[in-house]
C-alpha cells in the first residue's frame, strides 16, 4: 500500500474477501476518509458483481446446451427403436384386408413421437432460458 | 444495534449449506450465524457495486440479515435462496433509505428538485449483452476446469476456494490461482482490452 491511496490488488483482495479482518478494516478506514480509493473500489465491486453474473451465465448456458443434446439423443433413440421396430413388425398379405386403424400406424407413429419430443425439448429450453434471466437479475 | 451479536467467530463446521439453510428456515440462530459469515461479504460488494459508501453498505447488509431472520420467525419465509434474497432484500433497503434521504432533503431545500437516486432500479445488472458476449469469448479460451472451477467459485452460492477444491478434486491452492487467472482474463477483458 502507498502512503495517499490503496494498491489496487488492496482493492481487489478486499472485494474479493481475501483479506485478513485487520487489512480489511485498513482498507475500510481509508477509502472512508479517500473519495479517489472509494470510487475505485465501487469499480472493483462492480467487476465482482459482473464476475459473478458471467459465472451464472455460464452455468445457465453449459445446463442449456446439456439438456438439447440429451433430447437430441433421447429423440435419435426413439427413430431408432421405431426404425427397428418397423423392420420387424410382421407384415401382411397383399391381399388381406387390414383397417386404417393399425395399418399406417407403426408409419405415423415415428414423427409423432419424435414431434412430441422435439416439443418438450423446446419446453425445456424455455424454462431454461427463465431461469438464466432469473438468475442474471439475481 | 443487535445484528453484531449475529456475528460469531467463524467455527469448522462439517455442514453443507443446504443443511445450514434448512435448520435456518426451523429457526437455528447457529445455521443463520454460518449463513451469514458465508454470505455476507456478497451482499456488502453488491452495495458497493451500486455506490454505497462502505459503512453505510455494512450497516445495510446487516439490516437485511435481520430483515430476513424477522421474516422467518413471523412464518413469511417459505425458502432461503442465498446469497441472492439477501442481496434483494439489501438493494431495496438501500433503495428506501436513498428515496427518504432524497425526501427528507426536498424539504428542507427547495431547490433540491432533481435529486439523483444513487441506487436506480432494483433490477440493473452490471453486464450489458455485449459485455456478456466479450466474457463468453474469454470463458470459451479457458480449459473445461478452468471455467468449472470459476463457475463453482463465483455462480450460484458461489463456493470458497476450499469448498470448489474439494468439489473437483484439486488443492485450495491449485484453485485460488485458477480463480485468479481466469479473474484476470475476464478483468483484462471487460475493462477493455479484448474490443
Amino acid at each position: 500500500m502507498t502512503g495517499e491511496h490503496l494498491v489496487s490488488s488492496a482493492l481487489e483482495a478486499y472485494v474479493a474477501g481475501e483479506l485478513d479482518a485487520e487489512m480489511s478494516a485498513v482498507v475500510e478506514s481509508h477509502v472512508a476518509v479517500c473519495s479517489a480509493c472509494a470510487t475505485r473500489l465501487t469499480g472493483e465491486a462492480q467487476l465482482e458483481v459482473a464476475f459473478a453474473e458471467v459465472a451464472d451465465r455460464s452455468v445457465a448456458q453449459r445446463e442449456r446446451v446439456s439438456t438439447r443434446r440429451s433430447s437430441f439423443a433421447a429423440g435419435v433413440a426413439i427413430a431408432m427403436a421405431a426404425s427397428v421396430m418397423l423392420f420387424l413388425a410382421p407384415r401382411g398379405h397383399a391381399d388381406e384386408t387390414v383397417s386404417p386403424a393399425t395399418a399406417p400406424s407403426i408409419a405415423f407413429e415415428r414423427p409423432t413421437l419424435v414431434e412430441a419430443d422435439a416439443s418438450t425439448a423446446s419446453a425445456q429450453l424455455d424454462r431454461s432460458g427463465d431461469a438464466a434471466m432469473k438468475l442474471g437479475r439475481d | 444495534m443487535a445484528a453484531q451479536a449475529l456475528f460469531l467467530a467463524p467455527v469448522v463446521r462439517a455442514v453443507t449449506s443446504e443443511e445450514d439453510t434448512a435448520r435456518a428456515l426451523g429457526g437455528d440462530m447457529v445455521a443463520w450465524n454460518a449463513l451469514i459469515a458465508k454470505y455476507n461479504r456478497r451482499v456488502v460488494v453488491a452495495l458497493l457495486a451500486r455506490g454505497v459508501p462502505i459503512e453505510r453498505a455494512k450497516d445495510v447488509a446487516q439490516d437485511s440479515w435481520l430483515r430476513l431472520i424477522e421474516q422467518q420467525r413471523a412464518g413469511n419465509l417459505r425458502e432461503l435462496k442465498l446469497p441472492a434474497l439477501a442481496v434483494t432484500q439489501a438493494i431495496f433497503l438501500s433503495i428506501d433509505a436513498a428515496r427518504r434521504d432524497s425526501r427528507e432533503r426536498a424539504t428542507h431545500d427547495d431547490e433540491a428538485e432533481h435529486v439523483v437516486d444513487p441506487c436506480p432500479g432494483a433490477d440493473l445488472r452490471m453486464m450489458s449483452e455485449e459485455r456478456f458476449a466479450i466474457a463468453d469469448r474469454v470463458l470459451s479460451k479457458c480449459a473445461p476446469s478452468a471455467r468449472k472451477v470459476f463457475e463453482l467459485a463465483y455462480g450460484g452460492e458461489g463456493l470458497s476456494h476450499a469448498d470448489v477444491a474439494t468439489r473437483v478434486g484439486l488443492s485450495t491452492q491449485r484453485v485460488r490461482q485458477i480463480v485468479c487467472e481466469v479473474r484476470k482474463l475476464l478483468r483484462v477483458a471487460l475493462e477493455g482490452g479484448d474490443r
